[in-house]
Order: C-alpha cells, then structure tokens, then sequence
C-alpha cells in the first residue's frame, strides 16, 4: 500500500527525518510514537505532500509519489488530519465537509451520510459555523473532511490531542471501524496507550530515526516502550 | 428657504451620492477579493476601474460596437489583464512578503497609467448615457438614468457575488483558501488558481465599475488614483475582506461626500469624505465591521 525508503526531509536547515523507511499494508492500522520534535509530524507532512523531502522515496500502490504536491496526492488517495484540525472556522460544518471531496466529481451525498453515522453529533450541526464546535466535535469534522475525498490511506496527526479521554476513546473507536481493505490509516499518536490499543502495527521514532517497530503487542512488553511512552517507572520496569 | 426645499435638497444629494457610492463599493469589493486571497492590498485596483472606463470607449468608438457589447469587451480584457498580471508580477516570486508584493501592485499601477497615456493620450473621454430616456423622480429628487443603473449595478454584482461565495464549491474554495491555505491545500485545491481566480474577479468588477462611470464622469488616464483611494477608503472604512460592509460602507462615503459636496463645498468633498475615514479609523481601527483582530494587517 505505501511503501517510504529513506526519507530525508525537514523544515528549513533542520533535517527532522533522517533516513526513515517504513511500510502499511492494506487496511492495516499502523501508529507511529515518539516524544516531541521525534520529526511524526514532518513525516506527515511530507507524506501530503507540504514538505518536500531532500531524498528518498515515497511509494503509493507501487507508484513513485515523492515530491507531488497536495493537491495532486489527494487525488491519489492520500489525505491528511492534519495536526490541530485546521478547519475552515468560519464556515459551516457542512461546507468544511462538502470541501473535502472537492477533487471528486459526481454524487457526493452517500459519503457525507457515512460521515454521518460515523460521528451522529454532527448530524445536528451542519449549519453549525465549524469553529464554534466543541475540540471533539472539531476533531470529528477534520476527519470526516479527510473521508470525503474517499483515500486510500488516510494520515492522522495527534487526533487525541486536547480532548477528554471519554471523548478520544469515541474517536479511536470510529478509527477502528475505518480501516477497511479500502482505507488504510497511518496515525501519529503521543498517546501511547490509545495508539497500540487501536493499531496493529507500529514504529518508534526517536530523533527523526526508527529505532523500534514490531506489532502493537509486542510493542506494548517491550521496556524502553513502557518506559519512555507508557508511563512506567523505572523502579517498576526495574523490578518486573 | 423653506422645510420642504430643504428635504428636497438633501433627498437629491443623497441619491446622486448613492451612485458615487456604488463605484467605490464595487472598487471596494475588488480590494476584498484580493486581500482574501493573497493578504495584500492591491494598488493597481484603480487602474482596473480606469482601464475599463477606456476600453469601454474604445469597443464603442473603434471597433463601432453597441454599449452593451463594449461593456462585455472591456470586462474580459481588463479580466484577462487582471490575470495576466497576477502571472507575470506576482506568482514567480518565491515566498515574497506582504509589503513586497503590495510594493509591486504600485509598480502595476503606474506601468498601466503610463501605458495608457502613451496610447491613448491625456484627454478626456466620455459617452453617451447607455439608457435613453428623460431622468426620473423619485422621493421628490430627480436622477439620472445612468445613476440608477450604476446602483443596479452594485446590486447585481452583489447578489451574483453573494450566490458565487455562498453557493458555489468554486466561491467556498475561494473562501476557504481565505481562511486557511494549508488545508485548502490539503483538500486538493489549487490555491495558485484560486489567486489568479481572485485577480481576473477583481478586475472584472473594477473594470465594470469604470465601464458604468463613463457616461456621468468621463474617463482619463489619472482618474483610476482617486476612485482606487475612495474605494480602498471604503474597504477600510467597512472592515478589510467583507463584501457586505464594503457595500455599506462605499455608499455611506458616497452619501458624505454628495451631501458635504452639496451643503459645504464641492472642493472640500475629496477631503471631507477622507476625513471621515481617518475619524472612523481613529475611533474604530478595524473598520465599521470589523471586528478586533487585526492580525491579518499585521503583516504590514
């Protein structure tokens, strides 16, 4: 499905990937954990297309999509949630949505129904200006936005982030029901814990470089994991 | 004078300024546009208002074609100037900051003006009223045709405008690269597009607004200085990058300037309706409309 070797890529001066290679399967979830500045959201920017990598290659459905532009990647599949939801706040709800299958043609009504029964509290508030909404309700607007451009890999940045637990568990939940042998989602999470629970797979990734990845269960008994992401003390990680 | 004259008076001053103040909404309207997109005030706006005016002029007197049909000529050229400007000056920069790009729109300006007085020459030009027909009364005033077509004017460009941004996915893609450019992006528009887009609208509507003048004022060369100032005076005055106070505020300037013209002097009427905008703008820097934020001009 997706296919990265090597990527080099960065803001600036700043090389914040230096040399990242992974790969999803189809409809596989796969999560991606590290502290801050680890270079997740460099990795999703570039992966849509608003960064460009200095090298390396981006494969999507065996096709070479390195260095396309967003506009063009969306196209191809890929859409992103990005970090801090980035609505369009003074615009409807509806009208955020209906934007994001801007690049579709034809009938659009059955995936704004999805969209619909996948996150009920919107049903209410199409008309609803977007940035009036509640942080989870905004949360389910980008990411019913990113739906309706239909991807095949959908790229999550941090869709826990400043939300009520109660209210992240109802998205991850969604999450789960998403990934489909159509969609496969690649989710970047400083919430360790949601994000093994709701992935199948994941990478570590320490100052722009993969330094762990394995399946979720795995991942979940391995100590510097426990330690440095879950939580865990040393005494109690020592004592084990 | 007596109660009645006096009525009668200030009805004329402020219909006859309801006119002056539809260009300057319309001008007003074409600064919006571009500020939305882009987040620059575009200088050579005015110039889009004049270059209409003298290609209307010229369809009708050059290629001998009926008003209607020069009007429509004059907008597509002056549309396809708009455009061709934004390609050429603007989109070949790489990562140029707001004052640069606004520093360029002046270039625009004065390489227009100047391009026009080597063609065309310093004379003014004038025509016909493109209605026949005697002026009409209305609330103990009398207006000329050609007024109440230039506030139809305003009226219809407005409503397509309203429909255009509120109903369209072109207009929501337009506003949403106004409102966050990296999502737009994300979404899959082109928001290179969107900005020649906004270009080719805003001269458009300019380009209208100078066609419609033509008969009451005439048109020359230096006149796009003036209506582009009383117009980015509305925009300001309304609040930058809403169309619907623009509108407000471009017919309550053309209403002040009339009435002062009429009751205080027709040489003050320039300065007294720019006073009134430094007044708002000391009491309420963010326009009539506006809200507080004015972050946007911070980029100044």
């Amino acid at each position: 499905m997706l296919r990265v070797e090597n990527l080099v890529s960065g803001y600036g001066r700043i090389v914040a990937l230096k040399g990242v290679s992974l790969h999803i399967n189809r409809g596989e979830i796969v999560t991606l954990i590290g502290a801050n500045g680890s270079g997740k959201s460099t990795l999703l920017g570039t992966l849509a297309g608003l960064i460009r990598p200095r090298s390396g290659h981006v494969h999507l459905k065996d096709r070479e999509v390195t260095r396309h532009r967003p506009e063009k990647l969306v196209r191809q599949g890929v859409a992103l949630v990005p970090e801090g939801r980035q609505l369009f706040a003074p615009m409807s709800v509806h009208d955020n949505l209906i934007l994001g299958a801007y690049t579709r043609r034809g009938d659009t009504s059955e995936d704004m129904e999805n969209v619909l029964a996948l996150f009920p509290d919107l049903k209410d508030r199409l008309g609803q200006a977007a940035g009036t909404l509640s942080g989870g309700q905004q949360q389910m607007v980008a990411i019913g936005r990113a739906l309706m451009s239909r991807p095949s890999l959908l790229l999550l940045d941090e869709p826990s982030m400043g939300l009520a637990p109660r209210i992240s568990q109802e998205i991850f939940q969604a999450l789960r029901g998403l990934a489909s042998a159509e969609c496969s989602i690649l989710l970047v999470e400083q919430n360790a814990h949601l994000a093994l629970a709701a992935a199948d797979r994941g990478y570590v990734l320490e100052t722009g470089q993969i330094v762990l990845e394995g399946d979720c269960e795995t991942l979940r008994h391995n100590r510097d994991v426990q330690r440095a992401y879950l939580g865990r003390g040393y005494q109690e990680a020592w004592e084990e | 004078m007596s109660d009645s004259a006096g009525y009668s008076n200030l009805m004329q001053f402020v219909l006859s300024g309801l006119a002056f103040g539809s260009i300057y909404a319309m001008v007003a309207i074409g600064f919006n546009i571009i500020y939305n997109a882009t987040g620059i005030i575009n200088l050579a706006q005015g110039e889009f208002v004049m270059l209409g005016g003298m290609f209307l002029v010229w369809g009708q007197d050059e290629l001998g074609l009926p008003v209607w049909a020069a009007v429509a000529v004059s907008v597509l050229i002056v549309a396809a100037i708009g455009v061709a400007f934004e390609r050429i000056a603007i989109r070949p920069l790489r990562n140029p900051s707001v004052l640069v790009l606004i520093i360029i729109t002046i270039a625009g300006s004065f390489l227009f003006r100047g391009a026009v007085l080597l063609v065309w020459g310093d004379r003014l030009f004038s025509c016909d009223s493109f209605l026949s027909g005697d002026s009409i009364w209305i609330l103990g005033a009398i207006i000329t045709r050609q007024r109440i077509l230039i506030f139809g004017t305003l009226l219809v460009v407005g409503g397509i405008l309203a429909v255009f941004f509120g109903y369209t996915i072109l207009g929501k893609a337009m506003r949403a690269t106004a409102f966050n450019r990296t999502a737009a992006r994300l979404v899959g528009i082109n928001t290179r597009t969107m900005v020649m887009f906004a270009f080719g609208l805003s001269a458009a509507i300019g380009a209208l607004a100078g066609a419609v003048v033509v008969p009451v004022t005439g048109i020359a060369w230096e006149h796009g200085v003036l209506l582009g100032l009383k117009g980015f005076a509305a925009a300001v005055l309304g609040g930058l990058g809403n169309n619907a106070a623009a509108v407000v505020a471009g017919l309550l300037l053309g209403v002040i300037e009339s009435v002062a013209a009429g009751t205080i002097s027709t040489d003050y009427k320039d300065a007294i309706a720019l006073s009134a905008l430094l007044i708002v703008l000391f009491i309420r820097p963010a326009g009539l409309f506006g809200r507080a934020e004015l972050t946007r001009l911070g980029q100044l």
